[in-house]
């Protein structure tokens, strides 16, 4: 999968729709954070040798992606959650490091879609008050 | 209706929150598996949205102690409103299901959780909550459970033995009622009478209220000497002892 659908728009959609603009934006900065400290704690884990540790917030990260439709990242931590129960060594550090690149790529795309979504929910509420 | 949302990411939990808001349920929401037992134990829930692979206690154990707790009290001769608990899972795997129906789950989502998914599974819920109700109606589930007290410790469970009886004199008494209008002779009110009696107290003794008041109609009204007008009654108590044979089936293979 290249970096060009590593998001899937309707994803986003389906937020906008469950819950509007700025919770649709609160979700993607939440996955930002969220994503981003777990990525931290699998490479960390990855370092210490530390296999569950691998496991546990690859999985973390492949349960929460699809919800924002980062789907070229819930993929690659499917991966490494697999290689990291199967206890393979040397797959866990390319699969660890695979994803997190992956997930730096998308983050300034995700930024932009926040940005996006948050200016479209204060220009509603001003629009709103006006 | 008490829902509960047990899910370590946040983003998880909160998107299954705003789904549920949106079918309109206000739920609360917890961070792992000992937290929804707590949660549970405290303020007992209706429903239990779990995540399966949480931090410390995971979904998997976490239903297995509630569901332990649930026999306890049930063996304790409390009575016992069993919460529904359905999985929340990110895996794929086919033996994932049978893990979660090991665990004590009803039932299963798939994550991400989509909005028609989650109400297809809540409605599921609610059906199963709707007929445990009716069977609560047919045979009341606290007499069930006093019943169940009386069990002793390498001896056949005398609530089975109970059920068994009445399964087979039952239909007996009721043949009898149905034998004594058709002969319509001087006997016919007494038998009526005598064998609604027997059979209102056995309906009463193991909690099947709506058949005991039915026996108790049939005989008030044999002892006014209305025999045809118990026809239509006898008639209904064979319909409801084919309800209670039902339930008491299902309550006997537990």
């Amino acid at each position: 999968m290249d970096a060009a659908n590593a998001l899937d728009p309707a994803a986003l959609e389906r937020l906008r729709k469950l819950g509007g603009d700025k919770f649709a934006g609160d979700m993607v900065a939440l996955f930002l954070s969220y994503g981003g400290q777990k990525v931290a704690e699998a490479e960390a884990a990855r370092q210490a040798g530390n296999l569950a540790g691998v496991a546990s917030a690859a999985h973390a990260l492949k349960s929460s992606a699809g919800n924002v439709g980062a789907v070229q990242v819930q993929q690659l931590a499917a991966q490494a959650e697999q290689s990291a129960k199967a206890a393979l060594g040397d797959a866990v550090a390319a699969d660890v490091a695979a994803l997190a690149r992956a997930f730096a790529d998308l983050r300034p795309r995700l930024e932009a879609e926040q940005a996006r979504l948050q200016t479209k929910a204060l220009q509603d509420s001003a629009g709103g008050l006006g | 209706m008490r829902i509960l949302v047990a899910e370590d990411s946040p983003l998880n939990q909160q998107v299954a929150l705003k789904q549920l808001e949106k079918l309109g349920y206000q739920a609360n929401a917890v961070l792992d598996g000992s937290q929804a037992v707590e949660a549970h134990t405290r303020t007992p829930q209706d429903i239990i949205l779990m995540d399966c692979q949480m931090p410390g206690t995971n979904g998997y154990d976490a239903t297995v102690i509630i569901r332990d707790r649930e026999d306890a009290l049930a063996a304790a001769g409390a009575p016992v409103k069993r919460v529904h608990i359905i999985a929340m899972t990110a895996n794929s795997e086919a033996d994932n299901r049978e893990r979660c129906l090991a665990a004590g789950m009803d039932d299963f989502i798939h994550k991400p959780v989509q909005l028609p998914e989650l109400e297809a599974v809540l409605r599921r819920a609610f059906s199963d909550r709707a007929a445990a109700r009716q069977m609560d109606e047919i045979i009341d589930p606290v007499v069930i459970a006093g019943l169940r007290q009386l069990r002793l410790p390498g001896k056949p469970d005398p609530l089975v033995e109970f059920i068994d009886l009445f399964l087979r004199e039952a239909p007996s008494r009721l043949e009898a009622m149905s034998d004594a209008v058709a002969q319509n002779d001087p006997t016919s009110l007494t038998r009526v009478a005598s064998a609604a009696a027997a059979l209102k107290g056995s309906a009463g003794n193991l909690g099947a209220r709506q058949l005991a008041a039915l026996c108790e109609e049939i005989e008030q009204t044999a002892r006014n000497w209305l025999l045809p007008d118990t026809k239509p009654v006898i008639q209904r108590a064979r319909q409801e002892f084919e309800r209670a044979r039902t339930v008491l089936e299902k309550i006997k293979t537990g």
